[in-house]
């Protein structure tokens, strides 16, 4: 095909929020593509100042109905960090335990519903259900069982209400952890088996040079703490994020992009950085998995972030079990602070992606100053690189054809774009002669 | 909130803390102190939730907000009722920010054999979904009025199509 040629996506299906994607071709030449996110801005941040600090886990949580526990995580390990609170070792291993439930929630939602029915060339996982029904049943289990977790330990599975600056409102009861145990360990083995079904899956040969950027802590896979590493070799910790890595706006977006510093080169965030960067960190099982797929670590290929994602899964369900198993209640469940003017930031790895937050508090406890950099928005700029990059060899087809490969491309990401506005549509400009 | 049992009735409210987005949270809570043991209420932010919920349920009834697509007055609050399959839910679009949505999420369950054989969906007509709002002044003046009607619906009483309040 010759001359110049527009593909447009108007609506970006099975991502989380409201995006579109535009694409100007000139022949096979790809000139110009622009991941546009249209939801609304939600300006969080503004929306935060002036209130008291107690306030922001329960309003960040309302940033995603999928990752509630991820904003609740960076923003009390921020405030935390702002106001000297050291907190105990069974809160901290609590916090894992509630970011478990997220993932297992958020992962097996993400592989079932929407990721595997690319691999099958199917429209939704309605479709997918039809060709495999025993695997997406096994799949909405893991996902039950991750929002059954959040249930006991946030109060609730929706808009969890129970982590607080300091620790929980409340600490758990025994016998409700325990009696998630046998699930869990029905899980563990269900989420071995769903992991070696994906990666059975059919992958296109493309590969990245990506920067891969996660958390990375000496003793655990990262989760809550840690420095942040880079696959080019820069670990720096949290509170240097901002020095080498920066948030710009672009016209067609209504996230903000974010970029390393100073070479401004996009980088990648995600399970596949996590296990890049981690991997000899995962738990047992999920270590001997990640050896017996067939994949050549540091893995560059974002369509096997798939993999990625059920090995992950597997470490989740792994760990939570062995949380669950030493428990012991929580007393007293909170640390004491005083409010005092301070600042914080912190960084923890939501499901999709490393998350972070910074504060400014005053005398009175209330916020004077928030940031939020989601793990979408830190991925829009390296997305838009891959589909550069990807588009010359999926140009051979209709325009439907290009608008399908490209939001496969994009939903490797599992792209939070309610979380990001604070993301599709596709169109290819073909120009006049296409 | 309840849980379900073998055999109930399960009411579940879809909403968000974003304006009238709550109208599901709400009826939800109001229906909470007003309901017979038989009917377990829930409340939801994602339709996906409702796949969880699904094991022994008998009836389920779905309240959700939804946006008018013209013809009647904006300073009305309706309420819609459709029952399951209908191709007027089947081809909504989800409005809101789920990545599955409702019509999604009732055809899923019936493809895997988990969607009990009494789906009623409730749409209440929302007029603003701001960031963090409150109920519109004209939903949370009415909403009150429909509880009966949606208690009604509930016990499996016959209503009348569409309600609206002025």
């Amino acid at each position: 095909m010759s001359g110049p040629r527009t593909v447009k996506i108007e609506a970006l299906t099975r991502v989380e929020g409201e995006g579109g994607l535009y694409v100007q071709l000139d022949g096979n030449h790809v000139e110009d593509v622009k991941l546009s996110i249209y939801e609304p801005p939600r300006v969080f941040e503004a929306f935060l100042r002036g209130r008291p600090l107690e306030d922001v886990p329960d309003i960040t949580a309302r940033i995603c109905g999928i990752c509630p526990i991820a904003y609740q995580m960076s923003c009390v390990h921020a405030l935390e960090a702002a106001l000297g609170v050291t907190m105990s070792p069974e809160i901290r291993l609590l916090r894992r335990l509630l970011y478990c439930g997220e993932w297992i929630e958020s992962h097996a939602l993400h592989m079932h519903l929407l990721h595997a029915p690319d691999f099958f060339g199917v429209d939704s996982g309605i479709e997918l259900a039809d060709q495999f029904p025993d695997e997406v049943t096994r799949g909405l289990r893991l996902k039950k069982h991750g929002n059954e977790l959040l249930e006991v330990l946030g109060g609730r599975a929706i808009h969890p209400i129970n982590v607080a600056v300091g620790g929980f409102y409340k600490a758990p009861e025994k016998d409700d952890l325990l009696r998630l145990l046998p699930d869990f360990d029905w899980g563990l083995e269900a989420a071995i088996a769903t992991t070696r079904w994906v990666a059975t899956f059919d992958f296109p040969d493309f590969t990245r040079d990506y920067d891969t950027v996660a958390l990375q802590h000496p003793d655990e896979y990262a989760m809550n703490e840690g420095r942040v590493a880079s696959t080019r070799g820069a670990v720096v910790a949290v509170e240097d994020y901002e020095q080498h890595y920066e948030e710009f706006h672009v016209e067609h977006s209504t996230a903000l992009h974010s970029r390393r510093t100073p070479d401004h080169a996009s980088y990648h965030v995600g399970p596949l950085a996590r296990l890049n960067l981690n991997r000899e960190q995962l738990a047992p099982a999920a270590r001997r998995l990640a050896d017996e797929v067939d994949i050549d670590w540091p893995c560059r290929n974002p369509f096997q972030s798939i993999i990625a994602r059920g090995l992950e899964l597997v470490h989740a369900y792994e760990e939570a079990i062995s949380i669950i198993r030493q428990y012991k209640p929580l007393s007293p469940s909170r640390t004491p602070y005083d409010a005092r003017t301070s600042s914080g930031c912190a960084a923890t790895e939501a499901p999709r992606g490393l998350l972070y937050h910074r504060y400014q508090i005053d005398d009175a406890g209330k916020i004077t100053f928030a940031k939020i950099a989601p793990p979408t928005s830190q991925n829009q700029q390296q997305i838009e690189a891959d589909l550069h990059a990807w588009l010359p060899s999926i140009l051979n087809g209709d325009d439907d054809h290009t608008a399908m490969q490209c939001e496969r491309l994009v939903r490797c990401y599992d792209p939070c774009i309610s979380c990001a506005t604070h993301f599709l549509k596709l169109t290819v400009d073909r120009g006049e002669s296409a | 909130m309840s849980n379900p049992r073998q055999g109930q009735t399960l009411f579940v409210g879809i909403g968000s803390p974003h304006g009238d987005d709550r109208i599901g949270w709400r009826i939800a809570d109001l229906l909470g102190t007003r309901m017979p043991p038989d009917i377990s209420i829930r409340k939801a932010a994602t339709p996906s939730d409702l796949l969880d919920w699904l094991e022994g349920i008998d009836r389920l009834i779905i309240c959700d907000a939804c946006l008018s697509r013209g013809g009647t007055p904006q300073d009305e609050v309706h309420l819609h009722r459709w029952e399951w399959p209908t191709l007027e839910i089947a081809a909504l679009r989800s409005a809101g920010t789920h990545a599955f949505g409702l019509p999604q999420v009732l055809q899923l369950a019936e493809r895997l054999g988990t969607l009990p054989p009494d789906v009623t969906v409730l749409g209440l007509e929302g007029l603003c979904f701001d960031a963090f709002a409150e109920l519109s002044p004209e939903v949370a003046a009415a909403i009150d009025s429909f509880i009966p009607k949606i208690q009604a619906v509930c016990a499996g009483r016959h209503v009348s199509e569409a309600v609206h309040h002025a």
